[in-house]
């Protein structure tokens, strides 16, 4: 049994790590074209990130700090890692502690330079650490409660979580716009101009380690879309559906919060998605029982 | 066998193109080129449209926008803003007193145009000039990423300053001393909606007299 599953789920993890920044970079050309609509702006064209991630790989920059380049590198694995074991039908606790450990390596690699607009971006990548790690192990735990396991295959094939339960749907949400980088959780470094710091975490990283913090983030991105995936991989309209309709409101929320501070962004997270994530527990524990 | 090489060689050289990201510098003068290129960047501009962002940092910028005349009091600084930035990079000179010192041109302690100090690719004219035309000095710089600067040079790619310019649109060369040192070419935008640049005649007696 296990000799014909093994290959496969490699495969398949595989695959998804490798096409993934194909498909988030796709992802966030259509966002950033949807946010320029908002604005009445015409916006980039869809391949903007893709053409931004391989212009910053290929730049001739200079050496990084030698710890912190390290660190993105481990960074960038354990992102891709964390994905690899979700696709591959691993367990999700292990899923999310990887995940986990892939941000606190930006942290760090973050916190080994002396620029002061790092060092706050260091401390607002933790705030930010803070609020999303709780609420990615209540999912992960969620999930083990309504299927009564916490290997990622046999959520895949339990029929769709979501209408177990529906409350969790908002604790993805805001985990998904944490992972993005939405506001209000855009407040540890900038991507866009209307943020609050001009630069923060990745003021000392450039050229292809930028590409690399990038990439990372990427996968961190990735790794939560599939999590809302899994909730209803069984009716593929209804993850679709989720998941085009969490984007949309994540979007629209990033607009209409601009400059919002790391306390919003804390409040949001914890009083969101965690009071969500704990109704959901809650129903999780009665659905599992009937 | 140089089929996926090519084309990945493509793909960068098109990925760099697409995506000139601006650092800002005001080397002085009146900050009216400040605003305008502040203004450039706004959204009724759209200047992500061609995926230009502006970035605070120079070791993150691709294209490094300049206002203002080169003075002795900053001089050092915009040569070291210039070389924080990494290849492949380009220089956009904004106004005239970043093209040739102004207004300002003939003070004690004005050395001239940005040129004076780093290699130049593109001039705006105008005293400030549009938005619109500093969009436009950017996207004439883009092609220019498309390899680091001494490869276009010694390769005379597509990146050459003359692929830039088309033959109707010749350099304007404002007061003869446009591009800095010689031997590197410079392209200037010249359509100037407001008349040439400032008058220069009086400067230019004191620029010799002081070198």
């Amino acid at each position: 049994m296990i000799d014909v599953t093994l290959p496969l789920a490699i495969l398949a993890a595989t695959a998804g790590v490798l096409v993934a920044p194909v498909v988030v970079g796709l992802v966030l050309g259509v966002d950033r074209r949807v946010t320029a609509g908002m604005q009445l702006r015409i916006g980039p064209p869809v391949l903007q990130p893709l053409y931004d991630l391989t212009k910053l790989a290929a730049k001739l920059s200079a050496p990084a700090d030698r710890l912190a380049a390290g660190l993105l590198v481990v960074h960038v694995c354990l992102a891709a890692g964390g994905l690899a074991i979700l696709l591959a039908g691993g367990d999700l606790i292990v899923a999310v502690l990887v995940i986990g450990a892939a941000q606190v390596c930006f942290i760090l690699a973050a916190a080994a330079v002396e620029s002061p607009y790092a060092q706050l971006g260091v401390s607002r990548e933790i705030v930010i650490l803070v609020a999303s790690e709780p609420l990615l192990l209540l999912v992960a735990i969620a999930y083990g409660s309504v299927v009564g396991s916490f290997s990622a295959a046999a959520v895949a094939a339990a029929p769709p979580l979501v209408l177990a339960v529906p409350t969790l749907g908002i604790t993805l949400g805001v985990l998904l716009a944490i992972s993005l980088r939405k506001s209000p959780f855009d407040l540890a470094t900038s991507h866009h101009a209307h943020q609050e710091l001009v630069k923060g975490s990745t003021t000392e990283m450039a050229g292809p380690w930028l590409a690399l913090a990038e990439l990372g983030h990427w996968y961190e991105a990735a790794f939560v879309m599939v999590l809302i995936l899994l909730s209803s991989l069984q009716s593929p309209l209804l993850a679709a559906a989720l998941v085009l309709a969490t984007y949309l409101v994540v979007v629209l929320v990033d607009n209409t919060l601009p400059r919002a501070t790391w306390r919003a962004a804390l409040g949001v997270a914890w009083g969101l998605g965690g009071v969500a994530a704990a109704i959901a527990l809650v129903t999780a524990r009665v659905a599992g029982a009937v | 066998m140089s089929g996926p090489a090519e084309l990945l060689r493509s793909w960068i050289r098109r990925s760099r193109m697409k995506s000139p990201w601006l650092v800002h510098f005001d080397c002085g003068g009146c900050n009216g080129c400040d605003i305008e290129v502040l203004d450039t960047l706004t959204p009724r501009h759209s200047a992500e449209r061609f995926g230009v962002i502006n970035v605070g940092d120079p070791r993150q910028g691709d294209v490094l926008i300049v206002t203002g005349p080169a003075n002795c009091r900053n001089a050092g600084v915009l040569q070291s803003l210039y070389d924080q930035m990494a290849e492949p990079k380009a220089v956009v000179a904004v106004g005239s007193c970043a093209a040739h010192g102004g207004i300002f041109r003939g003070s004690p302690n004005i050395l001239g145009g940005v040129g004076e100090v780093i290699p130049v690719d593109v001039f705006v004219s105008g005293c400030p000039p549009h938005p619109e035309r500093i969009l436009d000095g950017v996207l004439a710089a883009a092609p220019l990423l498309a390899e680091p600067r001494a490869e276009r040079e010694s390769s005379g790619g597509p990146g050459r300053l003359s692929s830039v310019t088309s033959p109707a649109r010749a350099p304007l060369v404002i007061d003869g001393e446009v591009g800095g040192p010689p031997g590197r070419p410079a392209v200037a935008l010249d359509i100037d909606v407001r008349g040439p640049a400032a008058p220069v005649g009086a400067g230019d007696d004191q620029a010799e007299e002081r070198t």
